[in-house]
Protein backbone atom coordinates (compact mmCIF):
# COMPACT_ATOMS: atom_id res chain seq x y z
CA UNK A 1 0.00 0.00 0.00
CA UNK A 2 2.72 2.30 0.94
CA UNK A 3 4.15 1.78 -2.53
CA UNK A 4 1.49 3.83 -4.17
CA UNK A 5 2.49 7.32 -3.90
CA UNK A 6 6.29 6.34 -4.13
CA UNK A 7 5.92 4.78 -7.27
CA UNK A 8 3.58 7.54 -8.52
CA UNK A 9 5.74 10.52 -7.24
CA UNK A 10 8.95 9.05 -8.51
CA UNK A 11 6.94 8.84 -11.79
CA UNK A 12 5.88 12.60 -11.85
CA UNK A 13 9.64 13.39 -11.30
CA UNK A 14 10.97 11.69 -14.33
CA UNK A 15 8.38 13.24 -16.34
CA UNK A 16 9.03 16.89 -14.61
CA UNK A 17 12.83 17.04 -14.08
CA UNK A 18 14.36 14.50 -16.55
CA UNK A 19 15.72 15.85 -19.55
CA UNK A 20 15.73 12.14 -21.14
CA UNK A 21 11.94 12.01 -20.45
CA UNK A 22 11.52 11.93 -23.99
CA UNK A 23 13.50 9.01 -24.87
CA UNK A 24 12.17 7.00 -22.09
CA UNK A 25 13.53 3.18 -22.36
CA UNK A 26 10.39 0.66 -22.71
CA UNK A 27 11.37 0.03 -19.15
CA UNK A 28 10.99 2.92 -17.75
CA UNK A 29 7.84 3.66 -19.59
CA UNK A 30 6.09 0.55 -18.10
CA UNK A 31 6.93 2.02 -14.64
CA UNK A 32 5.19 5.04 -15.46
CA UNK A 33 2.48 3.93 -16.85
CA UNK A 34 2.12 1.06 -13.89
CA UNK A 35 2.18 4.23 -11.69
CA UNK A 36 -0.54 5.92 -13.07
CA UNK A 37 -2.62 3.34 -12.92
CA UNK A 38 -1.75 2.10 -9.47
CA UNK A 39 -2.95 5.87 -8.27
CA UNK A 40 -5.90 5.74 -10.24
CA UNK A 41 -6.70 2.84 -8.31
CA UNK A 42 -5.54 3.95 -5.03
CA UNK A 43 -7.76 6.85 -6.45
CA UNK A 44 -10.88 4.70 -6.96
CA UNK A 45 -10.16 2.85 -3.68
CA UNK A 46 -10.21 6.02 -1.59
CA UNK A 47 -13.70 7.03 -3.48
CA UNK A 48 -14.81 3.25 -2.06
CA UNK A 49 -13.81 3.66 1.03
CA UNK A 50 -16.33 3.43 3.85
CA UNK A 51 -16.65 5.52 6.68
CA UNK A 52 -13.68 5.04 8.95
CA UNK A 53 -15.54 5.17 12.41
CA UNK A 54 -18.88 4.70 13.93
CA UNK A 55 -18.88 8.17 14.49
CA UNK A 56 -18.57 9.23 10.78
CA UNK A 57 -21.21 7.11 10.57
CA UNK A 58 -23.11 8.99 13.46
CA UNK A 59 -22.58 12.62 11.92
CA UNK A 60 -23.79 11.49 8.76
CA UNK A 61 -26.99 9.62 8.60
CA UNK A 62 -28.10 10.92 5.19
CA UNK A 63 -24.83 8.54 4.03
CA UNK A 64 -27.10 6.06 3.65
CA UNK A 65 -27.29 6.58 -0.02
CA UNK A 66 -23.78 5.89 -0.13
CA UNK A 67 -23.35 3.25 2.02
CA UNK A 68 -26.34 1.02 -0.48
CA UNK A 69 -24.53 1.93 -3.31
CA UNK A 70 -21.60 0.97 -1.71
CA UNK A 71 -23.34 -2.60 -0.90
CA UNK A 72 -24.53 -2.58 -4.11
CA UNK A 73 -21.14 -2.57 -5.82
CA UNK A 74 -19.81 -5.78 -3.20
CA UNK A 75 -22.46 -7.51 -4.22
CA UNK A 76 -21.72 -7.02 -8.02
CA UNK A 77 -17.80 -8.26 -6.99
CA UNK A 78 -19.50 -11.06 -4.88
CA UNK A 79 -21.92 -12.30 -7.59
CA UNK A 80 -18.87 -12.19 -9.89
CA UNK A 81 -17.00 -14.31 -7.97
CA UNK A 82 -19.76 -16.86 -7.87
CA UNK A 83 -21.79 -15.97 -4.71
CA UNK A 84 -24.14 -12.49 -4.20
CA UNK A 85 -28.03 -11.54 -3.59
CA UNK A 86 -30.29 -12.30 -5.94
CA UNK A 87 -32.00 -9.12 -8.16
CA UNK A 88 -33.80 -6.72 -5.48
CA UNK A 89 -37.09 -7.77 -5.20
CA UNK A 90 -37.63 -4.04 -4.07
CA UNK A 91 -37.56 -4.92 -0.20
CA UNK A 92 -34.82 -3.40 0.40
CA UNK A 93 -36.49 -0.20 -1.03
CA UNK A 94 -39.77 -0.34 0.11
CA UNK A 95 -38.35 -1.15 3.85
CA UNK A 96 -36.67 2.22 3.16
CA UNK A 97 -39.76 3.93 2.29
CA UNK A 98 -41.24 2.94 5.22
CA UNK A 99 -39.10 4.75 7.90
CA UNK A 100 -40.79 6.43 11.16
CA UNK A 101 -43.62 4.60 10.70
CA UNK A 102 -42.60 2.12 13.84
CA UNK A 103 -43.20 2.97 17.33
CA UNK A 104 -41.55 -0.02 18.61
CA UNK A 105 -40.79 0.33 22.55
CA UNK A 106 -37.30 1.92 22.62
CA UNK A 107 -35.97 -0.32 25.00
CA UNK A 108 -35.47 -3.27 22.54
CA UNK A 109 -33.98 -0.75 19.92
CA UNK A 110 -31.02 0.06 21.62
CA UNK A 111 -30.05 -2.91 21.99
CA UNK A 112 -28.44 -3.32 18.63
CA UNK A 113 -27.27 -0.29 17.66
CA UNK A 114 -25.02 -0.17 20.66
CA UNK A 115 -22.36 -2.75 19.92
CA UNK A 116 -19.84 -1.93 23.04
CA UNK A 117 -20.85 -1.58 26.18
CA UNK A 118 -19.08 0.06 29.04
CA UNK A 119 -17.74 -3.17 31.90
CA UNK A 120 -19.74 -1.09 34.09
CA UNK A 121 -22.89 -1.20 31.88
CA UNK A 122 -22.33 -5.21 30.89
CA UNK A 123 -22.33 -6.33 34.88
CA UNK A 124 -25.56 -4.20 35.34
CA UNK A 125 -27.05 -5.76 32.30
CA UNK A 126 -27.66 -9.35 34.07
CA UNK A 127 -31.05 -8.27 34.57
CA UNK A 128 -32.72 -9.80 31.82
CA UNK A 129 -33.09 -7.66 28.82
CA UNK A 130 -32.60 -8.08 24.81
CA UNK A 131 -29.41 -9.36 24.14
CA UNK A 132 -26.57 -7.04 21.99
CA UNK A 133 -25.12 -7.96 19.22
CA UNK A 134 -21.39 -9.44 19.84
CA UNK A 135 -19.36 -7.15 18.62
CA UNK A 136 -17.37 -7.89 15.64
CA UNK A 137 -13.58 -8.62 15.53
CA UNK A 138 -12.87 -5.42 13.47
CA UNK A 139 -14.27 -2.87 16.76
CA UNK A 140 -12.70 -5.49 18.76
CA UNK A 141 -9.03 -4.47 16.98
CA UNK A 142 -9.17 -0.81 18.45
CA UNK A 143 -8.05 -0.66 21.65
CA UNK A 144 -5.47 -1.73 23.73
CA UNK A 145 -4.49 -5.04 23.97
CA UNK A 146 -5.39 -5.16 27.59
CA UNK A 147 -8.85 -3.15 27.11
CA UNK A 148 -9.89 -5.00 24.07
CA UNK A 149 -9.13 -7.95 26.24
CA UNK A 150 -11.49 -6.52 29.05
CA UNK A 151 -13.75 -5.70 26.81
CA UNK A 152 -14.05 -9.58 25.64
CA UNK A 153 -14.38 -10.77 29.02
CA UNK A 154 -16.98 -8.42 29.77
CA UNK A 155 -19.27 -9.04 26.61
CA UNK A 156 -19.08 -12.49 26.85
CA UNK A 157 -20.01 -12.12 30.54
CA UNK A 158 -22.87 -10.12 29.53
CA UNK A 159 -23.87 -13.41 27.18
CA UNK A 160 -23.33 -15.65 29.98
CA UNK A 161 -25.49 -14.08 32.03
CA UNK A 162 -28.56 -13.67 29.90
CA UNK A 163 -28.37 -17.49 29.07
CA UNK A 164 -28.21 -18.22 32.83
CA UNK A 165 -31.51 -15.78 32.92
CA UNK A 166 -33.35 -17.68 29.90
CA UNK A 167 -32.39 -21.15 31.74
CA UNK A 168 -33.32 -20.24 34.89
CA UNK A 169 -36.36 -18.95 33.57
CA UNK A 170 -36.90 -22.18 32.56
CA UNK A 171 -36.26 -24.04 36.11
CA UNK A 172 -39.73 -23.28 37.37
CA UNK A 173 -41.63 -24.46 34.87
CA UNK A 174 -40.43 -27.84 35.43
CA UNK A 175 -39.79 -28.40 39.10
CA UNK A 176 -40.52 -31.91 38.43
CA UNK A 177 -37.13 -32.14 36.61
CA UNK A 178 -33.95 -31.86 38.32
CA UNK A 179 -31.93 -31.09 35.03
CA UNK A 180 -33.38 -27.52 34.84
CA UNK A 181 -32.37 -26.55 38.79
CA UNK A 182 -29.36 -28.04 38.05
CA UNK A 183 -28.70 -26.53 34.76
CA UNK A 184 -29.85 -23.01 36.19
CA UNK A 185 -27.66 -23.50 39.41
CA UNK A 186 -24.36 -24.61 37.09
CA UNK A 187 -25.40 -21.28 34.83
CA UNK A 188 -25.82 -18.91 37.73
CA UNK A 189 -22.00 -20.06 38.90
CA UNK A 190 -20.82 -19.66 35.25
CA UNK A 191 -22.41 -16.37 35.55
CA UNK A 192 -20.69 -15.11 38.75
CA UNK A 193 -17.58 -16.53 37.69
CA UNK A 194 -17.51 -14.52 34.42
CA UNK A 195 -18.99 -11.08 36.32
CA UNK A 196 -15.93 -11.23 38.96
CA UNK A 197 -13.74 -11.83 35.90
CA UNK A 198 -15.34 -8.92 34.39
CA UNK A 199 -14.64 -6.64 37.15
CA UNK A 200 -11.10 -7.80 38.25
CA UNK A 201 -10.35 -7.01 34.56
CA UNK A 202 -12.34 -3.40 34.33
CA UNK B 1 -8.11 12.81 6.95
CA UNK B 2 -4.74 13.61 5.71
CA UNK B 3 -3.21 11.42 3.16
CA UNK B 4 -0.28 9.99 5.54
CA UNK B 5 -2.76 9.27 7.97
CA UNK B 6 -5.18 7.36 5.48
CA UNK B 7 -2.16 5.52 4.48
CA UNK B 8 -0.83 4.40 8.13
CA UNK B 9 -4.42 3.80 8.95
CA UNK B 10 -4.95 1.41 5.79
CA UNK B 11 -1.81 -0.21 6.10
CA UNK B 12 -2.27 -0.34 10.23
CA UNK B 13 -5.85 -2.26 9.54
CA UNK B 14 -4.62 -4.82 6.72
CA UNK B 15 -1.10 -5.29 8.68
CA UNK B 16 -3.47 -6.53 11.66
CA UNK B 17 -5.64 -8.58 9.65
CA UNK B 18 -3.61 -9.99 8.18
CA UNK B 19 -1.90 -10.72 11.57
CA UNK B 20 -4.57 -11.80 13.29
CA UNK B 21 -6.01 -14.27 10.51
CA UNK B 22 -2.56 -15.70 10.22
CA UNK B 23 -2.30 -16.09 13.59
CA UNK B 24 -5.79 -18.02 13.78
CA UNK B 25 -4.40 -20.39 10.82
CA UNK B 26 -1.54 -21.49 12.89
CA UNK B 27 -3.63 -22.01 15.86
CA UNK B 28 -5.39 -24.36 13.56
CA UNK B 29 -8.28 -22.24 14.64
CA UNK B 30 -9.71 -21.05 11.31
CA UNK B 31 -9.93 -23.51 8.30
CA UNK B 32 -7.89 -21.30 5.60
CA UNK B 33 -9.69 -19.88 2.34
CA UNK B 34 -9.15 -21.55 -0.57
CA UNK B 35 -9.96 -18.64 -1.93
CA UNK B 36 -9.28 -15.57 -0.09
CA UNK B 37 -10.57 -12.78 -2.56
CA UNK B 38 -14.11 -14.20 -1.57
CA UNK B 39 -13.58 -14.35 2.00
CA UNK B 40 -12.93 -10.34 1.71
CA UNK B 41 -15.36 -9.46 -0.67
CA UNK B 42 -18.02 -11.12 1.32
CA UNK B 43 -16.30 -9.45 4.93
CA UNK B 44 -16.50 -6.07 3.10
CA UNK B 45 -20.45 -6.77 2.09
CA UNK B 46 -21.44 -7.69 5.35
CA UNK B 47 -19.58 -4.49 6.85
CA UNK B 48 -21.15 -2.15 4.63
CA UNK B 49 -24.96 -4.12 5.17
CA UNK B 50 -24.11 -3.89 8.92
CA UNK B 51 -22.86 -0.05 8.69
CA UNK B 52 -26.37 0.14 6.26
CA UNK B 53 -28.46 -1.56 9.37
CA UNK B 54 -26.79 0.79 12.20
CA UNK B 55 -27.76 3.95 10.40
CA UNK B 56 -31.90 2.47 9.74
CA UNK B 57 -31.85 1.15 13.29
CA UNK B 58 -30.49 5.10 14.71
CA UNK B 59 -33.82 6.23 12.33
CA UNK B 60 -35.58 3.84 14.51
CA UNK B 61 -36.56 2.07 11.07
CA UNK B 62 -36.88 -1.68 12.40
CA UNK B 63 -38.42 -2.91 9.34
CA UNK B 64 -35.94 -1.49 6.83
CA UNK B 65 -33.14 -2.87 9.45
CA UNK B 66 -34.74 -6.70 8.66
CA UNK B 67 -35.77 -6.36 5.02
CA UNK B 68 -32.00 -5.27 4.95
CA UNK B 69 -30.81 -8.08 6.31
CA UNK B 70 -33.49 -10.74 5.14
CA UNK B 71 -31.56 -9.19 1.66
CA UNK B 72 -27.99 -10.11 2.14
CA UNK B 73 -29.48 -14.09 4.02
CA UNK B 74 -30.42 -14.57 0.46
CA UNK B 75 -27.15 -14.48 -0.96
CA UNK B 76 -25.48 -17.55 -1.65
CA UNK B 77 -23.20 -18.15 0.83
CA UNK B 78 -20.03 -19.59 -0.13
CA UNK B 79 -19.12 -22.82 1.17
CA UNK B 80 -15.67 -23.01 3.66
CA UNK B 81 -14.28 -25.24 0.87
CA UNK B 82 -14.08 -21.85 -1.17
CA UNK B 83 -13.80 -19.06 1.61
CA UNK B 84 -13.05 -20.96 4.67
CA UNK B 85 -14.49 -21.14 7.84
CA UNK B 86 -14.81 -17.33 8.69
CA UNK B 87 -17.20 -17.53 5.46
CA UNK B 88 -19.53 -19.05 8.47
CA UNK B 89 -18.87 -17.11 11.41
CA UNK B 90 -19.91 -14.02 8.88
CA UNK B 91 -23.22 -15.74 7.96
CA UNK B 92 -23.65 -16.61 11.44
CA UNK B 93 -23.29 -12.71 12.38
CA UNK B 94 -26.06 -11.54 10.07
CA UNK B 95 -28.54 -14.39 10.91
CA UNK B 96 -27.91 -13.47 14.06
CA UNK B 97 -28.55 -10.23 13.79
CA UNK B 98 -31.93 -10.79 11.65
CA UNK B 99 -33.15 -12.99 14.19
CA UNK B 100 -32.44 -10.61 17.27
CA UNK B 101 -34.21 -8.00 15.45
CA UNK B 102 -37.35 -10.01 14.71
CA UNK B 103 -37.10 -11.18 18.35
CA UNK B 104 -37.53 -7.91 18.98
CA UNK B 105 -40.04 -6.69 16.89
CA UNK B 106 -42.50 -9.31 17.18
CA UNK B 107 -45.21 -7.08 14.97
CA UNK B 108 -42.66 -5.78 11.79
CA UNK B 109 -43.15 -8.53 9.32
CA UNK B 110 -44.52 -11.55 11.43
CA UNK B 111 -42.80 -14.98 11.28
CA UNK B 112 -44.04 -17.83 13.33
CA UNK B 113 -41.77 -19.47 15.27
CA UNK B 114 -41.57 -22.59 12.99
CA UNK B 115 -40.21 -20.18 10.44
CA UNK B 116 -37.57 -18.64 12.83
CA UNK B 117 -36.69 -22.12 13.98
CA UNK B 118 -35.99 -22.88 10.23
CA UNK B 119 -34.22 -19.99 9.33
CA UNK B 120 -31.89 -20.30 12.89
CA UNK B 121 -30.98 -23.74 11.15
CA UNK B 122 -30.41 -22.41 7.97
CA UNK B 123 -28.16 -19.30 9.75
CA UNK B 124 -26.25 -22.20 11.63
CA UNK B 125 -25.44 -25.08 8.88
CA UNK B 126 -25.37 -29.05 9.26
CA UNK B 127 -21.25 -28.09 10.71
CA UNK B 128 -21.47 -25.56 13.00
CA UNK B 129 -20.22 -27.36 15.24
CA UNK B 130 -16.80 -28.13 13.66
CA UNK B 131 -16.36 -24.44 13.74
CA UNK B 132 -13.72 -22.79 15.96
CA UNK B 133 -15.91 -21.77 18.68
CA UNK B 134 -16.59 -17.85 18.44
CA UNK B 135 -19.15 -15.27 19.70
CA UNK B 136 -21.16 -15.23 16.44
CA UNK B 137 -22.20 -18.65 16.70
CA UNK B 138 -22.51 -18.62 19.83
CA UNK B 139 -25.39 -15.94 19.93
CA UNK B 140 -26.70 -17.65 17.28
CA UNK B 141 -26.84 -21.17 18.89
CA UNK B 142 -28.19 -19.27 21.79
CA UNK B 143 -31.26 -17.74 20.05
CA UNK B 144 -32.17 -21.19 18.90
CA UNK B 145 -33.00 -21.73 22.45
CA UNK B 146 -35.17 -18.39 22.63
CA UNK B 147 -36.79 -19.68 19.17
CA UNK B 148 -37.55 -23.20 21.06
CA UNK B 149 -38.94 -22.16 23.94
CA UNK B 150 -41.49 -19.99 21.98
CA UNK B 151 -42.07 -23.13 20.10
CA UNK B 152 -43.16 -24.65 23.33
CA UNK B 153 -40.14 -27.08 23.34
CA UNK B 154 -38.59 -26.07 26.76
CA UNK B 155 -36.32 -29.32 26.51
CA UNK B 156 -34.59 -28.18 22.89
CA UNK B 157 -34.14 -24.83 24.22
CA UNK B 158 -32.31 -26.12 27.48
CA UNK B 159 -29.86 -28.05 25.74
CA UNK B 160 -28.99 -24.44 23.04
CA UNK B 161 -29.14 -22.45 26.06
CA UNK B 162 -26.52 -24.84 27.29
CA UNK B 163 -24.64 -25.46 24.27
CA UNK B 164 -24.55 -21.64 24.04
CA UNK B 165 -23.35 -21.45 27.70
CA UNK B 166 -20.40 -23.84 26.85
CA UNK B 167 -19.48 -22.05 23.91
CA UNK B 168 -19.40 -18.84 25.95
CA UNK B 169 -17.62 -20.60 28.87
CA UNK B 170 -14.50 -22.05 26.51
CA UNK B 171 -14.81 -17.90 25.07
CA UNK B 172 -14.00 -16.87 28.80
CA UNK B 173 -11.32 -19.14 29.23
CA UNK B 174 -9.67 -18.10 26.19
CA UNK B 175 -10.42 -14.27 26.71
CA UNK B 176 -8.91 -14.90 30.18
CA UNK B 177 -5.64 -16.62 28.65
CA UNK B 178 -5.16 -13.21 26.37
CA UNK B 179 -6.54 -15.40 23.44
CA UNK B 180 -9.81 -14.19 22.56
CA UNK B 181 -10.63 -14.34 19.36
Amino acid sequence: MMTRPVRSDLFLQTLRFSPVAMNMSLRTLSLALAGLALTACAKKAAELTPPETAADVAAAPEDIDALEAQLAAREDQLRALGAGPPPMAGGGESALAKREELDADAQSAGDVTTKKKSAEQQVAAEAPQPSAAPAPATERAGPSPVAGRCESVCDITTSICQLRDHICDLAPRHADEPRYQQACERASTDCEFATEACHACA
Amino acid sequence: MTRPTWIATLLGAVVGAGVMLAGLAQAGRLAPAPRPEVLVTLAQTVDAEHRRVDLLLKQRDFAGAIAALEQMRTIAWPEAAVAGDAAAVLRHDVYGRLLRLRLDHPDVDPKVPDALAELVGEGLGADYKSIATNAFTARLVGLRGEIAEKQGRDGDALLAYEEALDMNRALLQQALAGAAP
